[in-house]
């Protein structure tokens, strides 16, 4: 915390991060007061910080904020510090105690439900492959594409038994004993690792940041260690118009190189036209513990993206996260897909 | 209004004025088609002595767009009436206090000030120009919008930046035609303006054969005497080397292109390259009294050093013949100081332009 109060000190009350806020853009700073307060001038008056409780976790820590502020303040990690220093498991709000619930329950933050591995490559390959909660037990294609993709490549690979939730959420929600808990469990699961690749830009962050490991997100894995010259496409079928969301964990927690990837390996598949929807880095709601903690505001987003998606024609956006994919595909406007199971679908 | 913009690169630059009218007249004939082909309309009979391709964040002094902007097609001498209309819980926009300023800036009576309120937007106070554009997509904001324009007696409206690119053109099309009124926005700063300009400009350098690089920060650069051959980028989580014959650092954010300075001097400079603190276009000259601290000074003055031809120069003092610099990493490019998206597309095209000539 005293690191960011010093960090944040450099602020110059310029309001830019107010102004670009997707939360506030969407319900006002009557609902939300924005990043300035809540990681800039809310850690200066500590005692009372646990009364923004409610108004602190709608932020999508989209790491907009970061981006334009002029002084590069570490806004989003200063929120997630105050939301550490905050937590308090008998407050926690209804969905993010669900998901501590399921931590202690299942080791997964969700509820597990692909009780079956249709794909499950054992032994101890080159590459480890990290499925992630949501890849894995909410929409499973993702995890299947991942595993399928992976293979045609011919990567030789494993997963990691046993594995538990990368604890991303939790950091999220601010609770660090159970994250602590998590984070020791996977580094005894994970030895022998060699190169490791996840599906989820999340867990990739998460990983980086609290493991003091270095993953690959698969795009990352595909554009740099596969090359594109050993991705082979089937022939066209029918021309579709594609429109690709920039995650804010992948764009802007991993880096923007992985978008430039995504275009990369998009502008290879034939049949693929690509449209460009205005602002395509613009949050979908679903980080943050959002969709959990206040799944109005995370539909308010997605709402809001879908429509800038069919406002240029997409027949289907790609989303490169699972998370963006989750919230996304709460709505039935536009088809929406996870980035590698398009790939997958679309690879000889 | 050319005077203003002339006077501050020719303190940098050490051109005569002419030859820089001349340059940005070739900017002008460049980008204007490109830009309106991107959806910002660009061909309306603006007066070309008060049209720059700018937006120096004044509710009066230019615009980017010279059709839906004051200066683009309002002329002032024309003493038609004109309305300025704010919305309700409409963040940025004051229409009281923006005809305050225009009354005091251009000595323009009559101008007069209203507040509507957009029936979807009753219950909160405080609203962002986004969520208004997101929601003038529906029909019955903008007939709400095109309904309190009919009630003013005034010829000439105007009105907040609402609505993006993709919609811009269309929407304050329907309006103007819907009412019978010319209408013009009121440029406000960190809005919608810069938003349509940055996105059209990326479409128009993505449809010339650029390839952006966006959002990567450098943190090195190898040299070997006056020549350097790449540059180390941070994009967030990774690092990556990119080798290069020419490079134009360029960057765009509101205060000293993004280099994050302490109170005494610049921080985060790429290595080995040489900052300046304290230098300001000769024009916009920033005293003691007008910048309060120290902070400030130093946060809106600094940019990376250059010679006239906007090379590079090195901490020990080399000169790289391959590496130039534009934008508000140039010193004292600072939005809030005055100098606005117009000295960084200006300076953008003159680096591009010296780059090529140099074979």
């Amino acid at each position: 915390m005293k690191d960011h109060l010093i960090e944040t000190s450099g602020c110059i009350k310029c309001g830019a991060c107010i102004n670009e806020c997707p939360v506030i853009a969407t319900e006002g700073v009557q609902r939300f007061s924005g990043p300035r307060n809540l990681g800039v001038d809310a850690p200066r008056f500590l005692p009372d910080i646990g009364a923004t409780v409610d108004n602190i976790m709608m932020c999508t820590t989209c790491w907009r904020c970061e981006e334009v502020c002029p002084a590069n303040l570490p806004v989003p990690e200063a929120i997630l510090h105050v939301r550490r220093q905050i937590f308090s498991a008998p407050n926690m709000l209804h969905g993010h105690r669900r998901i501590a619930e399921n931590i202690d329950k299942y080791r997964r933050s969700v509820e597990p439900r692909n009780t079956h591995d249709q794909v499950s490559p054992r032994g101890k390959g080159e590459v480890m492959y990290f499925p992630g909660c949501i890849g894995k037990e909410r929409i499973p294609s993702i995890y299947e594409s991942s595993v399928g993709v992976l293979g045609k490549v011919g990567t030789d690979l494993w997963i990691p038994e046993g594995w538990v939730c990368c604890g991303a959420p939790l950091e999220k929600i601010g609770d660090w004993d159970r994250l602590r808990m998590l984070r020791e469990e996977n580094m005894t699961r994970f030895e022998g690792r060699g190169e490791i690749v996840t599906s989820c830009p999340g867990c990739t962050s998460h990983l980086i940041a609290h493991y003091n490991l270095e993953p690959l997100h698969t795009l990352e894995f595909l554009y740099e260690d596969i090359g594109m010259s050993r991705l082979r496409f089937k022939p066209n079928e029918r021309t579709i118009r594609v429109a690709l969301h920039h995650p804010c964990h992948l764009a802007r927690t991993i880096g923007p190189h992985v978008i430039d990837y995504a275009y990369s390996i998009l502008n290879e598949i034939p049949g693929v036209k690509l449209v460009e929807m205005e602002d395509p880095g613009a949050c979908c709601g679903g980080g943050g513990g959002v969709v959990a903690g206040y799944p109005d505001i995370a539909l308010n987003l997605a709402t809001e993206k879908m429509r800038k998606a069919r406002e240029v024609g997409a027949e289907l956006l790609l989303a490169p996260c699972p998370f963006c994919v989750l919230n996304l595909g709460r709505l039935d406007s536009l088809e929406i897909m996870e980035f590698i199971s398009f790939v997958n679908e679309r690879l000889e | 209004m050319l005077n203003r913009l002339v006077s501050p690169f020719n303190s940098i630059v050490g051109q005569e004025p002419e030859s820089i009218a001349g340059a940005l007249n070739e900017l002008r004939g460049f980008l204007m088609p490109r830009l309106e082909e991107q959806g910002l309309p660009m061909s309306g009979d603006f007066n070309q002595s008060h049209c720059l391709i700018s937006n120096i964040g004044s509710p009066y002094s230019c615009s980017i767009n010279p059709r839906y902007s004051e200066n683009g097609r309002l002329d002032l001498s024309e003493r038609k009436t004109i309305a300025l209309l704010g919305f309700l819980g409409l963040r940025g926009f004051d229409p009281d206090l923006a005809a305050s300023i225009f009354k005091s800036a251009v000595g323009r009576r009559g101008i007069r000030a209203y507040w509507t309120q957009i029936p979807e937007i009753r219950e909160r106070y405080d609203v962002s120009p986004s969520e208004v554009a997101a929601r003038s997509d529906h029909s019955p904001v903008e007939e709400h919008i095109g309904r309190s324009i009919k009630e003013l007696d005034e010829e000439i409206i105007g009105i907040p930046p609402i609505f993006g690119l993709s919609q811009y053109q269309k929407k304050m099309g329907h309006l103007e035609r819907d009412t019978g009124k010319r209408i013009f926005e009121v440029v406000t700063p960190l809005s919608l303006p810069g938003h349509r300009l940055q996105t059209a400009l990326e479409r128009v350098a993505a449809r010339e054969g650029c390839r952006l690089l966006k959002g990567l920060t450098a943190i090195d650069m190898e040299f070997s005497g006056n020549h350097a051959s790449s540059v180390t980028v941070r994009s967030r989580s990774r690092e990556q080397r990119i080798t290069f014959s020419k490079m134009i650092l360029a960057s765009g954010n509101l205060v000293s292109g993004g280099l994050v300075t302490n109170v005494d001097e610049p921080d985060q400079i790429v290595p080995p390259l040489q900052a300046d603190t304290g230098r300001m276009p000769s024009t916009l000259s920033i005293s003691d009294t007008s910048l309060g601290s120290q902070a400030l000074r130093s946060a809106m003055t600094t940019g990376i050093r250059t010679d006239a031809d906007f090379h590079v120069v090195c901490k020990k003092g080399e000169v790289l013949d391959n590496v130039f610099v534009a934008g508000s990493a140039l010193s004292g490019f600072s939005l809030p100081t005055g100098v606005g998206l117009g000295g960084v597309m200006f300076t953008s095209w003159i680096a591009a332009e010296n780059a090529m000539e140099e074979g």
